[in-house]
């Protein structure tokens, strides 16, 4: 039951991921940077932040919205492929701004979400 | 409608792959296991890219297996939890958690693209 519950909010999540990258497509930091992954993984660390503090007390409902649906709707390995892409064509700048602004970007919005609960 | 589906069909089956990490690893530690899945995915995906740069996959393909799978097993929200439970108890292992997870995950991809473009020249030779 737990499996089919992650299951769930894990294909919902990697739909939504997609639907959204495709909206985002286009947008670019300093044009080499892309930044769709980028989006949908700091509005999904803010939606993990709330059910964090939300769903303290219903595991199931923790299960499909945040282990399933945030955690397949945000990625870390297509990040990880920009980064290569960015360094494999010598744009080691652009790949240390990436890894920065991902790294507080999604920090930040996580903390966003558990502050705006409340805990 | 195909590439949707794929996708779902690929979320899916990563989500579970990472719940089944989680509940092996889980009880180790919880961060080791979202180390685990971001590492081993973004490995797998880096493979996945540099077989498919010469060589074009089926859109459906790419978006179930890329997209879908390696998408939906690796995850940037569950690194942003792990870390900020980490920041509440020891500082000092949180910030090792965050290098540690960053320099691995891109590592691997790294040497996941490599063999890849390997892999798929070693094809287009014989």
């Amino acid at each position: 039951m737990t499996f089919l519950l992650v299951a769930l909010g894990g294909a919902i999540g990697a739909v939504a991921r997609y639907l959204l990258g495709l909206r985002f497509a286009k947008v670019y930091l300093f044009s080499t940077i892309p930044l769709a992954i980028f989006i949908v993984n700091c509005i999904g660390s803010f939606l993990l932040g709330l059910m964090t503090v939300l769903f303290l007390e219903s595991p199931s409902l923790f299960l499909l919205l945040g282990v399933g649906l945030c955690g397949a709707f945000t990625t870390f390995s297509t990040f990880s492929v920009e980064v290569v892409q960015l360094l494999r064509a010598s744009k080691w700048s652009a790949a240390v701004v990436h890894v920065l602004i991902t790294m507080v970007g999604v920090l930040l919005s996580f903390l966003t979400g558990v502050w705006l609960v409340g805990i | 409608m195909r590439i949707i589906i794929a996708v779902a069909l690929g979320g899916a089956l990563g989500s579970v792959l990472r719940y089944a990490v989680l509940v092996a690893l889980g009880p180790v530690d919880i961060a080791l296991a979202t180390l685990t899945v971001n590492v081993v995915g973004s490995l797998l995906l880096g493979y996945l890219t540099g077989m498919w740069m010469s060589r074009e996959p089926s859109p459906w393909l790419r978006a179930g297996l890329g997209t879908g799978l390696c998408g939906g097993f690796t995850t940037m929200s569950t690194f942003a939890l792990d870390t900020i439970a980490l920041v509440e108890t020891n500082v000092t292992l949180a910030a090792a958690y965050i290098g540690g997870t960053f320099i691995l995950s891109i590592g691997s991809c790294f040497i996941g693209l490599a063999l890849g473009l390997w892999q798929s020249g070693k094809g287009e030779s014989k």
